[in-house]
């Protein structure tokens, strides 16, 4: 069920909200030993929640979309009372004493946390293979990951039990298992979205955002999610828009920039052609595919890799002396970061500026930008390395090559399902936006997948 | 010239094992053959975008 579904569901009394969560739990009952998606489950504070929210609608209360809906939480987010492990045993018994500005808006708008997602170790990681909590499957195909640092976010949402849950992007970890699990996923612009009470990974570079079973489910939890935080200095002061594309979207005046350099040298040939089939679709609603050629990615990907190292590196610090405490993958990070010498870090950060310049220019001609938002379909778990084209490349860099340079710009960028391999594993294409254009990511996002459909939820069995 | 990433651990002693610095070396390498050129060819005058500000910028 979508959140509009349910919400739809829900106003008109067919359904209600301690239906929905039980239903939500019983589902974690039965999946989560397969998939392993949440860290923590709140069963009885979720019912009570619950209870409460139909009593307020009951009373004529309504607080909007996500009133009475079940959704997820990345176990990054602070929510008071509760520990936020980071998907690390380093802070497996540290309780928060606050909410995190993500939790509280959720909240308020009448969600139900019913739980805390597994990722990657301290969001350090694609895999979502957490040495601590145990792999987080794929839905899909179990033996596969779900992509991360977001994996259990996005497998929660691909095996049917939420339809929204919160994931953190800082090269990637949004877009990656939103397209790894078949789900939209949306990375906001660089300040949209607070990141107060959110363990950080990358200082400049961390974004928050929702994954969601449809584009229309994230934009109704960016409307609650969008606005300025004088707690978080990166907060954007910009008004709040309603980002909730209309019913019948019309893309008629939009010009994609299709790349011609970069984005489909290396390339799994069915991703290539779900994603040319989704620019044909577009095309076929009347928008206009403009080639262009992008700036230079993988310098983009260079600088963006340098500043996370030093950024990671320098947020962890204090406990890299317990080098036992982190998985091998994590700490190899951590090392190089440490390594790396405080100009390089100074200059990555300049370097940046001169990049944003030349994606302006872009963004003069076109409106966004179409792309694969990986290379491949989901890796199979432990898998170190993949073949493209008869080269092979580390996993890692094969699943942030798409994604991680739109990190290090601060742009919008949206993932949504756009076809499935002869072996059922999900294809996504990537939008990237101008700064702030997330309302036209979205109704581009809903316009495609109105018309390709979605892939339908996947229950592991 | 390129560094040398066992001597710079060993100048700023730091507890990474020896054998991790030898794993380390290829990818530090490429990242620094990468990054190198780059720093190379900025202009002077281009700031950071790390920006700090004194007072609240708030209008």
């Amino acid at each position: 069920m979508t959140i509009l579904e349910g919400a739809r569901q829900i106003r008109d009394r067919s359904i209600s909200s301690i239906q929905l969560t039980e239903n939500a739990l019983s589902a974690i009952s039965e999946q989560n030993p397969k998939i392993n998606a949440f860290i923590s489950v709140f069963a009885d504070a979720a019912r009570d929640r619950a209870r409460q929210l139909d009593s307020e609608l009951a009373q004529g209360r309504n607080r909007g979309f996500l009133h009475g809906i079940p959704v997820a939480l990345k176990d990054l987010f602070h929510m008071k009372g509760v520990a936020t492990t980071g998907g690390s045993k380093l802070f497996s018994g540290q309780i928060a004493g606050h909410d995190s500005a993500v939790t509280e808006r959720l909240e308020a708008a009448g969600a139900i946390i019913i739980g805390k997602t597994n990722l990657h170790e301290m969001a350090y990681g694609v895999t979502s293979s957490n040495p601590h909590f145990g792999p987080v499957r794929n839905p899909h195909a179990l033996d596969r990951i779900p992509g991360g640092s977001s994996g259990g976010s996005g497998a929660a949402i691909a095996a049917g039990i939420v339809p929204m849950a919160m994931g953190t992007d800082t090269g990637g970890s949004i877009r990656i298992p939103a397209a790894y699990c078949g789900t939209a996923g949306i990375k906001p612009t660089y300040g949209l979205v607070s990141r107060y009470g959110c363990l950080p990974l990358g200082l400049t570079l961390d974004h928050m955002g929702p994954l969601g079973r449809t584009v229309r489910d994230c934009a109704i939890t960016l409307n609650v999610l969008a606005g300025y935080d004088p707690r978080d200095p990166h907060s954007d002061y910009r008004p709040a828009e309603d980002y909730f594309p209309e019913a019948k979207v019309d893309i008629r005046e939009l010009r994609i920039g299709w790349p011609e350099n970069y984005y489909f040298d290396s390339v799994e040939p069915e991703i290539r052609s779900s994603v040319e089939k989704a620019r044909d679709a577009a095309a076929g609603l009347g928008a206009r595919i403009v080639p262009v050629r992008v700036p230079d990615i993988k310098a983009l990907n260079t600088v963006s890799r340098l500043i996370l190292l030093a950024e990671a590196s320098a947020v962890l610090e204090p406990y890299l002396h317990q080098r036992d405490q982190f998985g091998p993958d994590v700490m190899a990070l951590l090392d190089q970061g440490r390594l790396l010498a405080a100009t390089d870090y100074v200059n990555a950060q300049r370097l940046r500026g001169l990049y944003q310049q030349q994606f302006r220019d872009l963004f003069e001609h076109v409106d966004c930008l179409f792309t694969p938002t990986v290379p491949i379909g989901a890796p199979r778990i432990g898998q170190k390395t993949v073949v493209i084209d008869g080269v092979e490349e580390d996993t890692r860099l094969a699943s942030t090559r798409f994604v991680r340079a739109i990190n290090v710009l601060g742009l919008p960028a949206i993932s949504i399902p756009c076809g499935r391999s002869s072996e059922g594993l999900p294809a996504s294409l990537q939008i990237v936006g101008g700064p702030f254009a997330e309302r036209m990511l979205l109704r581009a996002g809903a316009a495609l997948e109105d018309e390709m459909g979605l892939i339908p939820i996947q229950p592991a069995k | 010239m390129a560094t040398n990433w066992q001597d710079l651990a060993k100048a700023r002693h730091m507890d990474i094992p020896k054998e991790q610095i030898e794993v380390l070396t290829p990818t530090l390498a490429a990242l620094e053959s990468a990054f190198r050129p780059l720093v190379g060819a900025l202009p002077g005058e281009t700031p950071s975008t790390i920006i700090f500000r004194a007072g609240d910028p708030r209008p």
